[in-house]
């Protein structure tokens, strides 16, 4: 306990130290000041727009100066966020998020899994390159007559549309970072007789922390356009449903309602993964 | 006299041929040398002439084409960057050689510990490899192939890569702690200066395909000899003048 007090003192005094050397220095201060400044003014423009946007939008369907049948307008939004959260917006929601980190999880295990059989043989990688390449340009929702009929119309439907979007540019990605790991660091690992499974475990699955992280981000967008496109084609729940329901019945406040909802689910899940992504890289 | 030293390594008639799509390349042919043990051995010769391929396959990196290579003990081997795992904290990083060979035991990292002690890194083992100066790094890499307890080390343009300042403190340093802890050396490089300043023989090789044209007993006489005050040694440009005229003659002929 008192080691522990000590070790407080100590700290305390060193940062002590470190803010007087700040005081010493008035250019460090000033610099120090305008970065501060310069945060906050980029902060209150994106604000602002945002506002100001919204605000725009308000006042001309209110003026009749746009059609709000056909525009919406921000204030029924809100009315009808407030009406779907008391109806079923979290059965919806739930859909599509359960829908949404099945396939990521599904696209992200099996295409490291591929990445690294592709990695380990350079024989299977030479033969599945051209089959690769042609799958990732193939726009993938072409598949969804296909897929429907294969797994049937439902939730199975739509996860395998997430996976289809997500599994191949997950493979790409991996398997590039994996490959392009430095030369040299695996044959210092060679020089104390690594075999191939210590050299992906020790050398080149670390090394490639920040590229599994890049592809987590870009998968679990995929994994959304995966699951609302799946949705419009064949679900009975979600916000691709209501999306899709909304144009139907020509309800644009639901419509638009919906997208600024799967927008900020989107922002969500890029943002716990920037989390995990911290969390894991100050543990190391 | 001091009684007839064992042979730490041996290489019988290597020879080395690359295949490539667009044909063959002889890289090393009947290539022959001894290394007793505590001696300080180079390699030069014109670049591109296979050295560090001789290399490799003294530590069996690389599949001869002929020959035999003995070797009585175990081999270290340092390459020309640290390649510290930038990953791992210095003391991770200087276990990953004794964790490869699942040889991680209370008592090799004891003695991982007394190596960072004596050469003054103990206070850096939590820090991570970014921290450190070009010197240290190399440094903690010497300490990483240390740590297997390697009875012969292979350097491999080990300092090509420091600026020159540093590189002669780092030969200096290294040279030091090599001695010190008795290990025999074999080291390849393409500086002639540094080949003589470290060693006490040099082998030249020819150009491709390489073959052992000569090799020099190197003795400067000196008693508590380092790289430093070798290189001060009037005998020091007479090597140099030597093995300069020898190399240049290789050069020539490829020129023809």
């Amino acid at each position: 306990m008192k080691n522990a007090q000590k070790n407080k003192e100590i700290k305390s005094q060193e940062n002590v130290e470190i803010k007087n050397k700040g005081m010493i220095s008035k250019d460090r201060k000033k610099y120090l000041k305008k970065i501060k400044l310069r945060k906050l003014e980029i902060f209150i423009t994106q604000i602002s727009i945002v506002v100001i946007f919204i605000a725009i939008w308000e006042i001309l369907a209110r003026t009749g100066k746009i059609d709000s049948f056909i525009t919406s307008q921000p204030s029924r939004i809100l009315k009808t966020f407030l009406d779907l959260s008391s109806n079923d917006l979290l059965r919806h929601l739930k859909i599509t998020c359960i829908e949404t980190l099945v396939g990521f999880l599904l696209g992200t295990v099996m295409g490291i899994i591929i990445a690294i059989i592709l990695w380990w043989s350079s024989f299977i990688s030479k033969v599945s390159e051209p089959f690769l390449v042609i799958l990732n340009a193939l726009p993938k929702v072409a598949l969804g007559p296909v897929i429907i009929i294969w797994v049937g119309a439902g939730m199975p439907a739509i996860i395998v549309m997430a996976l289809a979007i997500s599994l191949i540019v997950t493979i790409l990605n991996v398997l590039n970072g994996l490959i392009n790991t430095d030369k040299e660091k695996i044959k210092m690992a060679e020089t104390f007789n690594a075999n191939k499974l210590q050299i992906l475990t020790k050398i080149v699955m670390p090394a490639n922390i920040s590229t599994l992280f890049n592809t987590l981000k870009v998968n679990i967008g995929l994994s959304l356009v995966g699951v609302i496109s799946g949705e419009f084609l064949v679900s009975k729940g979600g916000i691709g449903y209501l999306i899709v329901y909304g144009g139907q019945v020509f309800k644009l406040d639901l419509v638009m309602t919906s997208v600024i909802i799967l927008a900020i689910v989107a922002a969500v899940m890029y943002e716990s993964i920037e989390i995990l992504e911290k969390i894991v890289i100050k543990q190391k | 006299m001091t009684e007839e030293k064992k042979s730490i390594l041996k290489a019988n008639n290597i020879y080395k041929t690359y295949q490539a799509e667009n044909g063959e390349i002889e890289a090393l042919k009947n290539v022959n040398f001894e290394i007793k043990q505590g001696e300080f051995v180079s390699i030069i010769g014109p670049s591109g002439c296979g050295k560090s391929t001789l290399l490799s396959i003294v530590a069996g990196l690389e599949e001869k084409n002929d020959g035999e290579i003995y070797i009585d003990g175990k081999i270290g081997y340092m390459l020309q960057k640290d390649n510290l795992l930038e990953w791992r904290t210095i003391y991770k990083n200087v276990l990953l050689g004794l964790e490869i060979q699942n040889a991680l035991t209370e008592e090799n990292k004891e003695y991982v510990i007394k190596l960072l002690k004596k050469y003054g890194l103990y206070e850096f083992k939590n820090k991570y490899p970014t921290q450190l100066s070009g010197g240290m790094r190399q440094r903690v890499a010497l300490i990483r192939t240390l740590a297997i307890r390697p009875t012969i080390l292979l350097l491999d343009e080990a300092f090509s890569a420091l600026d020159y300042q540093t590189r002669l403190m780092v030969t200096d340093d290294i040279y030091k702690i090599l001695k010190n802890e008795k290990i025999t050396v074999l080291m390849v490089t393409h500086d002639i200066s540094e080949a003589i300043s470290m060693s006490d023989k040099v082998i030249v090789l020819s150009k491709r395909p390489a073959t052992v044209k000569k090799i020099y007993d190197v003795n400067f006489e000196i008693e508590s000899r380092t790289p430093l005050n070798c290189r001060e040694s009037p005998k020091f440009s007479k090597y140099f003048n030597l093995m300069w005229k020898e190399l240049e003659q290789y050069e020539k002929c490829t020129e023809k």
